[in-house]
């Protein structure tokens, strides 16, 4: 079974087509990356997948269940945001205990997925922080704890290392790779080709609410002849002007 | 100049800034009307206010009519103070009446009355327009009644004029009468000097006389006829016949003499009664005179004393003189008995005589002369037929006279009497109204204020007012920040992936935000008690009810701002807008009651009003707040509606991020 389908998914808001027809599969522990300049449609395109926002037209399931399904569910799909979505006047296992209470863990499972997150997530020196104290890429690495404490099975992962520094952004990339490792779907989008490099299996680039390639960073590479992944991106990824 | 660029862009700002836009706008036109509407007007109009007592008596009901009439109260009747008591608790009157059940009894006694007003002086401002509203109109209705009770003892004092006007027309009657009498005894005095007795007396001495004379020539005859004879018996005959007549004549004489006799002997006895009459009618008007009190009275009674006086001095003339009259006639019965014996004597001297015959000749001179003497005598007897029969015309005045004093006298005593009544009816009448007290009279109707509510501080009456502005700032306001804070910080995003999260989260905010609540009104009490000595309520299930219901309405109206606000500072802005006219017409800055009408139907559609209220019940006057808990449940249930649509609807991203 597939992890995530995806068939002929279109967005309309007022008359203006964000997303024209996409269709694209993700295979289960697969890390797959949605490449795109501003404006592409990746963000409206990552919302249909996750339930937060509604398709105009097209379907998309998500280990086999509809977006109806999943909405009633959502306990699937863990969904990591650009900015930080965690409360800052909360300590980090505060902040974990209100994500895994909201999901419906019980308090002994809670206890032992905080143990686990922040070893994973190397927070544990930090558990009793303030979250507004943390630096950077602990507060990502939080970010992505909160979003996963209830262990789904799919992760959209928008942008996860934007605005960090390189060392800061291994960091990140470990945490990823960990949970591929976990046998995790994890869908990215980024801006880093080196990111996408590294951590896709494959990729979509996105171009004006489309997908206008799509295969693997060889595969792409070759097709197009050009050497740097960062070419095959500026080849399609053209910022959209209005 | 720099800071003219700054000023460009916080002017492009605010123009881009749709929401501070139109609170910039609004907020302005807001506050002049709120506030041009509750200083606009000065007179407080349509206060609900509760009256007891019965209101279909005289003065009550005036009074009433003058609280009907009057546009700054909605009056409301009720039949005993318990109900109206308990409406006054519950916060549907601003003030009870109660007018006492002898309210037109001690009215009319001129005792005055007390009226209590029940005053709610929680609300200062109210308070003292309710007190001088309620003063005005009763002291309104005080000076009518004073003005009714002139009226009537104007009446009483005009009726008791009126019938001292008639007595004192009653007394110029009798004056009249008295006065006709005294003129009716004057015309008997004169016909008495008409009578001219000594005019008969003189004709009685001729009378007298001439019999004296006619003796001698009678004993001449006699001497004559002894001497004569039988020829001169025709002579003795006529001479006979002349004795006669003379003898009727006399007899006839001594008759009218008895009889005017008699009269004047009536007459005498009538004077001497009227006499006495009078003396006791002079006795009885002195001792009146004597015990009035009112000068004009003494008066009339001084003159009616003095015409009675002259009245008695001329019967008694009178009396003298009809005394005199009977002696002189008794004189006169007495000559003419003696002359009647004479005549008797010489007719048997005739009888004598008639058998001799000698000395006709001069028996028939001597008669004769005899004749002429007795012509004399009838004359003389003629006239005093004349003065008898003037007489009898005076006798006939004495009696008219007599009857007209009769009644004159009857007249005064019945006035007399009717001026005891009237004296004893003008006594009773001054000392029923001297023993009222003046200050009563002028003020019938006596106010008194019970302020219902006790206060050891200001702050008792105002901290319905804190707690509710406390209530709306932390429930309302920070409501709909927290929920902006979810959006701004990304936080939503995770929630709307939650099944069930976002209905959870909203709930979860509002108990948080009714869990604060809690802890600010205990705050705010302990605050109250320990630095004011305002004292804790009494019921606190209700107080914790009410704060309940209140902190959920406001809450939920916060959430709601905050599903809609893109931003903190939006969220405040529209909070605003909604808070402000709570704010002025939900019973914190004005009195409702003080506002114009259109603001008052305005508020009941507020809920802070309403909270306000709730709180005001539970802390001031202890009564029940279901009606206002009921409008508050209204509104939440309408509120959680509408959170309801909003999170089954609005599921979208875009809706929040």
């Amino acid at each position: 079974m597939k992890a995530v389908e995806v068939s002929e998914l279109t967005k309309v808001i007022k008359e203006r087509i964000i997303v024209d027809r996409i269709s694209f599969s993700v295979e289960e522990g697969e890390v797959f990356g949605l490449l795109g300049a501003n404006g592409s449609g990746k963000t409206t395109t990552f919302n249909m997948l996750s339930g937060l926002l509604a398709p105009s037209s097209g379907s998309v399931t998500i280990l086999g269940k509809t977006i109806k399904e999943m909405q009633r569910s959502k306990s699937d799909i863990g969904f990591v945001t650009q900015e930080d979505s965690f409360y800052e006047t909360l300590t980090v296992r505060q902040n974990l205990e209100f994500f895994a209470s909201m999901r419906g863990i019980g308090r002994e499972e809670t206890n032992k997925r905080i143990k686990k997150f922040l070893s994973q997530m190397r927070l544990t020196e930090k558990a009793d922080v303030l979250s507004s104290k943390l630096s950077g890429g602990m507060k990502r690495r939080l970010n992505m704890a909160c979003a996963i404490i209830h262990e789904p099975q799919v992760i959209f992962l928008d942008e996860p290392t934007v605005g960090l520094d390189p060392l800061v952004r291994k960091e990140i990339w470990a945490v990823i790779e960990e949970l591929q490792t976990d046998k995790k779907t994890i869908i990215i989008t980024s801006h880093y080709m080196e990111e996408v490099e590294k951590l896709c299996n494959r990729v979509a680039i996105m171009f004006a609410g489309r997908i206008v390639a799509s295969g693997t960073s060889k595969e792409l590479k070759e097709k197009f002849k050009l050497k740097q992944m960062e070419d095959v991106f500026a080849y399609f990824a053209k910022p959209v002007v209005e | 100049m720099k800071f003219l660029s700054v000023l460009k862009k916080e002017f492009l700002e605010i123009i881009n800034d749709r929401t501070l836009l139109l609170v910039l706008v609004v907020f302005p036109i807001l506050v002049m009307l709120f506030m041009g509407g509750s200083f606009g007007s000065i007179n407080i109009r349509g206060i609900p206010i509760g009256v007891v007592g019965s209101t279909n008596t005289t003065y009550a009901s005036a009074l009433f009519s003058e609280l009907n009439k009057s546009n700054a109260f909605n009056l409301q009747t009720f039949n005993d103070v318990d109900a109206a008591i308990n409406a006054f608790r519950n916060g549907q009157l601003r003030a009870v009446i109660v007018v006492p059940d002898d309210f037109d009894r001690q009215i009319r006694n001129g005792n005055g009355s007390k009226i209590r007003v029940l005053l709610d002086n929680s609300d200062l401002a109210l308070e003292k327009s309710l007190v001088t509203a309620t003063s005005s109109v009763i002291q309104a209705s005080s000076a009518n009644i004073t003005k009714n009770y002139v009226y009537n003892a104007w009446g009483d004092l005009k009726s008791l004029n009126n019938s001292a006007s008639n007595l004192a027309e009653g007394i110029t009657k009798t004056k009249w009468q008295l006065e006709n009498t005294r003129a009716g005894l004057g015309n008997i005095t004169d016909q008495s000097n008409d009578l001219d007795i000594s005019s008969l007396e003189q004709s009685l001495n001729d009378a007298t006389a001439n019999i004296g004379y006619l003796q001698n020539l009678l004993d001449e005859q006699k001497t004559s006829l002894t001497s004569s004879s039988k020829a001169n018996s025709e002579l003795l005959n006529r001479s006979n016949v002349f004795l006669a007549n003379a003898t009727a004549a006399l007899d006839k004489s001594k008759s009218t003499v008895q009889t005017t006799h008699d009269k004047l002997l009536s007459q005498l006895s009538d004077l001497n009664n009227t006499n006495q009459q009078l003396d006791s009618s002079i006795t009885a008007l002195t001792a009146l005179k004597n015990n009035a009190n009112d000068s004009t009275t003494k008066a009339a009674l001084e003159a009616n004393i003095v015409a009675l006086k002259s009245l008695k001095d001329s019967t008694s003339n009178q009396v003298l003189r009809t005394k005199q009259e009977i002696s002189d006639l008794e004189s006169l019965n007495l000559t003419l008995n003696s002359f009647g014996e004479e005549l008797a004597n010489y007719s048997l001297q005739i009888k004598d005589a008639s058998s001799g015959s000698n000395g006709i000749n001069s028996t028939i001179s001597s008669l004769e002369k005899g004749s002429a003497q007795l012509a004399k005598l009838n004359s003389s007897f003629s006239k005093s037929s004349e003065q008898v029969a003037k007489l009898k015309v005076l006798l006939a005045d004495l009696k008219s006279t007599t009857a007209n004093i009769n009644s004159t006298l009857g007249t005064v005593l019945e006035q007399t009497g009717s001026f005891e009544n009237l004296i004893d009816k003008l006594q009773k009448t001054v000392a029923e109204q001297t023993n009222k007290d003046p200050a009563v009279l002028a003020a019938p109707l006596a106010v008194e204020v019970e302020d219902q509510y006790i206060r050891t501080s200001f702050v008792d009456f105002i901290m319905p007012q804190i707690i509710a502005v406390s209530l709306l700032f932390s429930c309302l306001l920070l409501g709909s920040i927290t929920l902006v804070r979810e959006k701004m910080k990304k936080t939503i995003v995770q929630i709307l992936l939650m099944p069930g999260a976002l209905e959870n989260l909203l709930i979860g905010k509002i108990i948080t935000l009714m869990l604060l609540s809690f802890g600010q009104v205990l705050i705010i009490l302990l605050v109250a008690s320990l630095l004011f000595g305002v004292k804790p309520p009494l019921n606190l299930e209700i107080l914790l009810f009410g704060t309940t219901i209140s902190s959920l309405v406001l809450s939920s109206i916060g959430v709601l701002i905050g599903f809609y606000a893109r931003s903190e500072s939006a969220a405040v802005q529209s909070g605003l807008l909604i808070a402000i006219p709570m704010l002025f017409l939900g019973n914190i800055i004005f009195s409702p009651d003080l506002l114009p009408q259109y603001t008052q139907i305005l508020q009941q559609l507020l809920p802070l009003a309403h909270v306000t209220n709730i709180f005001k019940i539970i802390l001031i006057t202890n009564g029940n707040p279901m009606i206002d808990v009921a409008a508050l449940l209204s509104y939440f249930v309408l509120l959680v509606a509408l959170m309801g649509y909003i999170v089954i609807k609005r599921r979208d991203i875009t809706n929040y991020v």
